[in-house]
């Protein structure tokens, strides 16, 4: 047990890396739940699909241009998957929040079965781009720079959030839309618009943020319902509807698999799945979830 | 919540109009006559135990296959639609099942009894847990909860290697055997194929005489509105855990069935995709139908085998695509249509018989 106190900066930063990456996929996967009611077990297939985009389009060269291009691709094809599925769980939206999961279930396994039709079972990796394709020396440990970049990003995606959020009318709107969704109609403002336009950003930046794990995630059959298990876990603790919930809990996880994976891989999965069953129990609303509202 | 808010077993029942119309087909109560009530089972089952005289040996691993994923599909139908409770972590009773039936054969005794009951009870007593913990969540909270259980139980899988067998599973597991000694073993293919379908008939109709019975009416109640049932002095919270309970004990057995029919069993028993696998199975042969979760799994294993011939690569995504269709068009899956098809045929037997009988007076079979 004493292991866990043995923390290298290189498992911390492994954590944090891990952790951005989360932050990214499970903020969309919250706020299209609190915006839409609708739990996307399809969300980590749109990832994959990510993944597998940049597998095509960067391909074995990995240059800065291609890496642009897939990540621009990625998010245009995801904001597609997004309005897809909106349109899909639209229909279902009077017969409750498990028929839509539950719809979302069925295009996950679709979506599946659709990318190892394409592109095969075989588990491809793709390369870093320069100018991150080095390694760093971290207090006499080698780490991949491109691992610094990805918590750049993360970084990144959370500054833009923040700001989207918190700044733009839009973000007002989503926030509106979240607290009371009639309320919104009631104003004159279109949910169906705001739903669409939330499954699609949420839709872009999961397979945007495939490309950008590719490098360390590879792209692999099995990749959806790992990110999806561990979105869930994400979300259930910081709380459906909170992207600063999605934050902590994406920093929390990340560095319980971290840990986890370096020094006692048997015991992660475990506490993971035990800490999101007594929040489910305990706490179903997550620390910074709104109150569990009842659907139909 | 439409698509599991079925009622138990909608193809055995006739009721309404068609068939009071149909005359010499029904009786007053508007059942069939018991006759033709066995008829088509009884064909089933003695299609099923003619099996090993006539299929290879490949096909009839499949039908062993087919009956325990249908006894899972089983345990989960009795979750879904009587109970209303959907389920993402079923794989977990079922592994707890077939783990605890292989390290009974390997350690204690292959006695397929003994196996049984620890199979039965260990599952048993993983979902009696879920459902007390459970208590006060519904929907996608539960569907949550019952995934994080499932995943639990893999993950245990994985990491006790030191009973489990950790990632490469636990192998060598003898042959059942159905006497006390090791003398009476099913050694034979066939043998533990009977024993299988043995199982799965008793278990079936447990369950249905179970789902029949005033709590499996009370179970359908508190799906529809648990509040009304609460206020009528129902103890909906105990009903759940036990509905919980049975329908682990029976994933549990389903497991120890694998076992039997495999001789292995591995973390893939308890994972994710198996209990996705699993709420396919449900919701393609029809909610609430129980015999609807037999003809989910013949789906299922068809397509994973079978069809790969014929439409390489294609079945899983015709299944998926099944799956959405049948969450859209609500929740009577195959067995739906069966009976809807029957009611059809029935129809027009009914009127083709009132042309034979009476054609000059009208109405003469009533």
């Amino acid at each position: 047990m004493f292991g866990w106190l043995d923390l290298d900066p290189v498992t911390v930063m492994n954590g944090l890396a891990m952790g951005a990456l989360l932050f990214s996929i499970a903020s969309g996967l919250s706020l299209i739940y609190g915006q839409a009611g609708v739990l996307n077990l399809a969300h980590g297939t749109v990832v994959m699909v990510g993944a597998y985009l940049g597998y095509s389009i960067v391909g074995a060269s990995g240059t800065t241009a291609s890496f642009l291009a897939a990540a621009a691709v990625a998010a245009v094809v995801g904001a597609g998957a997004g309005i897809a599925l909106a349109a899909a769980t639209r229909p279902l939206a009077s017969r409750g929040q498990l028929e839509q999961a539950l719809l979302t279930l069925g295009v996950a396994l679709v979506g599946a079965e659709v990318v190892r039709m394409v592109w095969g079972e075989n588990v491809q990796s793709v390369p870093a781009p320069p100018p991150f394709d080095g390694s760093l020396t971290i207090m006499g440990s080698p780490f991949p720079s491109y691992r610094v970049f990805v918590i750049l990003f993360g970084v990144a995606a959370a500054l833009a959030m923040y700001v989207c959020f918190e700044r733009t009318r839009f973000g007002s709107v989503v926030r509106a839309g979240v607290e009371d969704r009639q309320m919104l109609a009631a104003v004159g403002i279109n949910p169906t618009l705001v739903i669409g336009s939330v499954f699609a950003v949420g839709g872009a930046v999961a397979a945007l943020t495939g490309v950008v794990g590719a490098p360390v995630l590879g792209a692999r059959p099995g990749l959806d319902g790992e990110v999806l298990l561990l979105s869930l876990i994400v979300v259930v603790i910081g709380g459906l509807g909170s992207v600063k919930g999605a934050l902590v809990g994406a920093l929390l996880i990340g560095q319980v698999q971290a840990v986890g994976v370096s020094l006692v891989p048997d015991a992660a999965p475990f506490v993971l799945f035990t800490v999101m069953g007594l929040m489910l129990i305990l706490r179903p609303a997550g620390l910074f979830g709104a109150a569990v509202r009842r659907h139909a | 919540m439409t698509a599991v808010a079925s009622g138990a077993d909608s193809a055995e029942t006739l009721t309404g109009p068609d068939s009071v119309r149909s005359g010499a087909e029904t009786s007053l109560t508007g059942r069939r006559p018991a006759r033709q009530m066995v008829l088509g089972p009884l064909a089933a089952v003695a299609i099923l135990v003619a099996a090993p005289f006539f299929v290879d040996s490949f096909t009839l691993v499949l039908l062993m296959q087919v009956l325990s994923l249908g006894l899972l599909a089983l345990s989960l139908d009795v979750l879904v639609g009587h109970a209303g409770l959907a389920s993402l972590g079923q794989a977990g009773y079922y592994a707890l099942g077939a783990y605890t039936a292989g390290l009974v054969s390997i350690h204690v005794t292959p006695n397929v009894f003994v196996a049984a009951l620890a199979a039965l009870s260990t599952a048993a007593l993983g979902a009696l847990l879920t459902g007390i913990l459970t208590a006060r969540s519904h929907g996608i909270f539960l569907l949550m909860l019952t995934l994080a259980f499932g995943q639990l139980v893999h993950s245990g899988a994985l990491g006790w290697d030191s009973v489990t067998g950790g990632s490469n599973g636990l192998a060598g597991i003898p042959t059942p055997s159905l006497l006390h000694d090791e003398d009476g073993t099913l050694g034979h293919d066939a043998f533990v194929y009977w024993w299988m379908v043995l199982v799965v008939i008793a278990t079936y109709l447990v369950v249905r005489r179970v789902m029949q019975s005033p709590f499996g009416a009370m179970l359908r109640g508190t799906m529809v509105n648990e509040p009304r049932m609460r206020s009528l002095g129902h103890h909906t919270a105990g009903y759940r855990v036990a509905v919980f309970g049975m329908s682990g004990a029976v994933a549990g057995l389903a497991g120890a069935l694998s076992v039997w029919a495999h001789g292995f069993v591995s973390p893939t028993d308890a994972s994710f995709n198996l209990s996705v696998l699993a709420l396919v199975m449900v919701i393609v042969g029809g909610t609430g139908s129980l015999r609807g979760a037999f003809a989910g799994a013949a789906v299922v294993v068809l397509v994973q085998n079978q069809l790969a011939a014929y439409l390489p690569g294609k079945g899983l995504l015709m299944l998926g695509v099944a799956f959405i269709a049948f969450v859209y068009l609500a929740p009577e899956g195959l067995a739906g249509l069966w009976s809807r098809a029957g009611h059809q045929g029935r129809r027009l037997l009914g009127l083709a018989r009132r042309r034979m009988h009476a054609p000059a007076s009208g109405g003469g079979s009533r």
